[in-house]
C-alpha cells in the first residue's frame, strides 16, 4: 500500500465497520489472504461485485499482489476498515 | 469496540521464497574475476608445438566460457535483487539505487567483453556497494568478505 502505508506502520482497524453495510469502493480494508494461511493483507476496494465479492488492489500497482491476480474475494474475507492515521 | 493486538498484516507480497543475499552475486563476480586472472596468467605456447597449442586453446576456451557464464550469473543475481528485493521505500533512502544497479550490470558485460582486471576491480567494488546497501536496508551488520 506504498506510499499510503509503509512497512512497520501501525494502524487502527474498525472491526465493526462492515457489520451492517458492505465495504464501498475506495475504502482501505484489512482482509484474510485467499490462500495463505494466517496472512492478513491491507488493500483498497476497487469495486464490489454484484454477488458481494470485493475486488481489491494495492496502491503500488506494479508491486502489488491483489485481486488482479487472485480474483475478487468473498465478503467473509474482510476483517475491518483500516483507519489511516492523518499525515 | 473489542481491543486486541492485531497480528502483522502484509501490505505487499514478497516473491515466493523471500530469501535474498547479495553473496550469490559476489561469488559469481569472484569467479569471473578469477577466470580473468587465470586467462592473463596463461603463456601462449609456440604454434609449432601442436599438442601444447591445442591444449592451450582448449584451456583458454574453457576459461573464457566460464568467465562469460559467471559474469552473466552475477548480472542475473544482481537483477533479481534489483527487481524483486528492493522496493520503493528503499529508493527514498538510496536515491542512486537504480544507477548503482545499472552500472553494476554494465560492469558484468564489460568483464565478459574484455579481459580486464580493471573492470574486474570495478565490478567487485560495485557488488560491495550493493552488499552495503542491502544489509543496511535489513538493519543488519554483515561484514563484507571475499572467498578468494
Amino acid at each position: 500500500m506504498y506510499p499510503v502505508l509503509r512497512d512497520g506502520d501501525e494502524v487502527d482497524v474498525d472491526l465493526d465497520a462492515f457489520a451492517a453495510a458492505a465495504p464501498r469502493a475506495g475504502e482501505i480494508v484489512l482482509l484474510r489472504h485467499p490462500f495463505r494461511r494466517g496472512v492478513t493483507i491491507v488493500k483498497r476496494v476497487l469495486r464490489v461485485e454484484d454477488d458481494g465479492r470485493v475486488f481489491v488492489v494495492g496502491e503500488d500497482a506494479v508491486g502489488s499482489s491483489d485481486s488482479r491476480g487472485f480474483g475478487a474475494l468473498p465478503p467473509e474475507s474482510v476483517i475491518g476498515r483500516v483507519i489511516i492515521p492523518p499525515v | 469496540m473489542n481491543e486486541r493486538i492485531l497480528p502483522v498484516a502484509e501490505a505487499h507480497c514478497d516473491g515466493p521464497c523471500g530469501v535474498y543475499d547479495p553473496a550469490s552475486a559476489r561469488i559469481a563476480a569472484e569467479a569471473a574475476v578469477s577466470m580473468t586472472k587465470k586467462i592473463n596468467a596463461l603463456v601462449v605456447p609456440a604454434a609449432s608445438d601442436k599438442a601444447a597449442y591445442v591444449a592451450y586453446l582448449n584451456t583458454l576456451s574453457r576459461y573464457v566460457a566460464i568467465k562469460e557464464e559467471q559474469a552473466h550469473l552475477c548480472k542475473s543475481e544482481l537483477l533479481v535483487l534489483w527487481t524483486d528485493y528492493f522496493k520503493p521505500p528503499h529508493l527514498e533512502a538510496y536515491p542512486d539505487l537504480h544507477d548503482t544497479f545499472w552500472k553494476a550490470a554494465k560492469l558484468c558485460s564489460a568483464v565478459k567483453v574484455e579481459v580486464s582486471e580493471t573492470h574486474c576491480a570495478e565490478l567487485m567494488a560495485a557488488v560491495k556497494r550493493i552488499h552495503e546497501i542491502f544489509w543496511a536496508t535489513k538493519q543488519r551488520d554483515v561484514a563484507w568478505y571475499t572467498a578468494s
